[in-house]
């Protein structure tokens, strides 16, 4: 056991020079991470050129093909990275305050000093630890610095500063728009029409730069928003663990509890946790671009919310107003991105992704179910994973020949004989504004869930789940459906999705229809299907009309 | 050469499925294909080929969008039987849980 302490937060230190070889792992482990890895040893830590704090751990890991390609079917014990938060902190070693210091202090030949629980001085110094290693990197106190004197981060100062600018510039206009009419007031006083005129334009051109501004002003305070939460752990935790209890409440009656209770404040949670989570992993790693990052997920988010509300008006039977989301939709340009795939990798890179793998999508993405989610495939064209936000603390525990799902499959429920209707997985962090923000319009089933200051109840007709919602078990955890292999691989719908063409309730697994699929270089899926026809049928030795 | 068909079926654990079940299933293999087909080689395009391909598919000349395909991407029968391959390990994968839903669902809604 190395017992030098390892350098948790600049780059990898050199192994001292007496410190001895390291030992063959013990049959059990000394503990296993938070996502399900055993530790056999704590080698050290360091901090990645990107900016990633990690710690190197021996572990399980898959041996390697012959081509170099990993072999998750059998595992070796091996050295691996992981982050920091997915050791548990018992195990975290004592950063030494200088070298000095820590040989005077420690007595490696003392037998209560061996092992990596000796190390640590005090359940103080350990939480003082985990603060530290959790703290972004930009916001890291200089040394000799209280915590309470921690300066702002450069970040949110950045956006804080946009914001006291906008607001200058929004009460000067207001202050050049009252004086603007107060002249063009005195001027129809004095009858002077033509400078009335003129003051009138100028004041519709203050009143116009005031509406952009404001707009202005309210994205940024959005972002310092997000920006304060991500940068203070313990919002994301108070969430997190609200949403744990919520959920833990929902799943004594799932199947209930949309229909009754209104899940807005619930759906916001979540939706700010998952931000927050993002916004949290970029902030780590791009300390320069959390506001630009925040707008481009602000705006997806918005996306999103179309989507959704989309297919609230599809499940309740009103397809002119989901024809005129559509319509809004493909009239609005496409919305930027600003992140490539290689930066999600970097952001998303332990466990058992691979540098090479390819990755399809980008931050903010997410599914109409609204849970965010990338690609990830091997470049060996072998069974890929999409990888949800939800998914990916988790994953490493996964066996590895299992194929997630590109998002959520909620489970359906049938109501009487009216068509399936999806239900919020209370147990995850998605969240389904089908669900949750249906407006009435018209439609039949669904009914919109009000606002029920009254008792519950008994909604009729009653609710049944679907054949397949019993195979998964309703009211068991997503993850849980995932590993029991009753979800979707890719994102296309629910099982049971009456929107398909072909019917059956396994018709989406092999993934989004021509009219779901993202367009290839501007290429619709209906294209991009009839392209694909082509080269099929010159495969299979065709060449006829088709049919 | 290839045949999406019952063979298929078989090959990937789900030649016990009923009849129409299998009907929708091939139907699935065709779309998923083709669709993969169209998107991988579109990726492989430039988008002045993509421009001349698609010229010829908005024209219905099949036989123009085969003959430009076997010119520009002499190995787009590689592409085919990639993806299909892939298409194939994923089906196997689920095969069981496929066959298992759907005899579920037919006990469930004899109707259908």
């Amino acid at each position: 056991m190395n017992v030098e302490g390892p350098d948790f937060f600049a780059e990898p230190a050199p192994p001292p020079e007496n410190a001895p070889e390291t030992a063959e792992p013990e049959t059990e482990p000394i503990g296993h991470t938070h996502s399900g890895m055993p530790i056999y040893e704590i080698l050290g830590g360091g901090t990645s050129p990107e900016g990633e704090k990690f710690v190197r751990i021996k572990s399980r890991v898959a041996n390697r093909l012959p081509n170099g390609e990993p072999d998750f079917r059998t595992t070796a014990v091996g050295e691996t990275h992981v982050p920091v938060d997915d050791i548990p902190e018992d195990l975290i070693p004592k950063q030494p305050e200088t070298a000095s210091e820590e040989m005077t202090r420690e007595k490696p030949d003392s037998p209560e000093k061996t092992g990596v629980q000796q190390v640590i001085e005090s359940p103080e110094d350990r939480e003082q630890k985990i603060r530290e290693l959790q703290t972004p990197a930009e916001t890291k106190p200089e040394s000799g610095q209280e915590a309470e004197e921690q300066p702002v981060p450069e970040s949110l100062r950045a956006v804080r500063e946009e914001i006291s600018s906008a607001e200058a510039n929004l009460s000067a206009l207001e202050q050049k728009l009252t004086d603007a009419k107060e002249k063009a007031k005195t001027a129809i006083d004095e009858n002077n029409f033509q400078e009335a005129s003129a003051l009138a334009v100028e004041a519709a051109g203050y009143q116009e730069e005031i509406e952009k501004t404001k707009t202005s002003l309210e994205e940024l305070q959005k972002n310092e928003t997000m920006l304060a939460d991500v940068l203070n752990p313990g919002r994301i935790q108070e969430l997190m663990e609200e949403i744990e209890k919520r959920s833990a409440d929902n799943s004594v009656d799932r199947s209930r509890q949309w229909d009754r209770e209104p899940l807005g404040s619930y759906a916001d949670m979540v939706e700010e946790a998952q931000l927050a989570k993002y916004l949290k992993k970029f902030t780590e790693k791009y300390p320069e671009m959390p506001a630009a990052i925040a707008q481009e997920i602000s705006a997806l988010i918005d996306e999103r919310k179309r989507k959704e509300q989309r297919k609230s008006y599809v499940y309740r039977g009103d397809k002119r107003a989901a024809a005129s989301i559509e319509e809004e939709d493909e009239r609005s340009p496409e919305p930027e991105r600003k992140f490539s795939p290689g930066q999600i990798v970097q952001a998303m890179r332990h466990g058992r992704i691979e540098q090479n793998w390819e990755v399809e999508g980008y931050p903010g993405d997410s599914n109409e179910y609204g849970d965010p989610y990338v690609d990830l495939k091997p470049p060996d064209g072998g069974l890929g994973l999409s990888v949800t936000e939800s998914l990916l603390d988790n994953w490493q525990s996964y066996p590895s020949d299992f194929v997630t799902t590109r998002g959520p499959s909620t489970p359906t429920v049938r109501q009487g004989s009216g068509p399936e209707t999806p239900v919020a997985d209370m147990g995850t962090m998605g969240t389904d504004r089908s669900v949750t923000e249906p407006e009435a319009s018209g439609g039949t089933v669904p009914p919109a869930p009000e606002p029920a200051p009254e008792p519950p109840v008994e909604p009729e007709p009653v609710l049944e789940p679907t054949p397949i919602a019993k195979s998964s078990e309703p009211g068991t955890s997503k993850l849980k459906r995932i590993r029991q292999g009753f979800v979707n691989w890719s994102e296309g719908g629910d099982w049971g999705d009456t929107e398909t063409s072909q019917g059956g309730f396994w018709g989406n697994i092999f993934g989004p229809r021509e009219s779901e699929v993202e367009p290839v270089k501007g290429r619709s899926g209906r294209t991009l299907r009839r392209m694909g026809r082509i080269g099929r049928r010159g495969a299979q030795g065709e060449n006829g009309p088709e049919s | 050469m290839f045949q999406l068909d019952d063979n298929l079926l078989k090959e990937l654990g789900l030649g016990d499925l009923p009849a129409a079940e299998k009907n929708k299933m091939l139907a699935h293999i065709y779309e998923t294909l083709e669709l993969r087909v169209g998107m991988k080689l579109a990726e492989q395009m430039s988008d002045a080929q993509l421009d001349e391909f698609e010229a010829f598919i908005d024209k219905n000349d099949e036989a123009g969008a085969l003959k430009w395909l076997e010119t520009n991407f002499p190995d787009y029968k590689k592409v085919v039987a990639d993806e299909l391959e892939k298409l194939k390990s994923e089906i196997k994968a689920q095969a069981p849980a496929i066959m298992e839903a759907t005899m579920a669902e037919l006990q469930g809604n004899p109707g259908n």
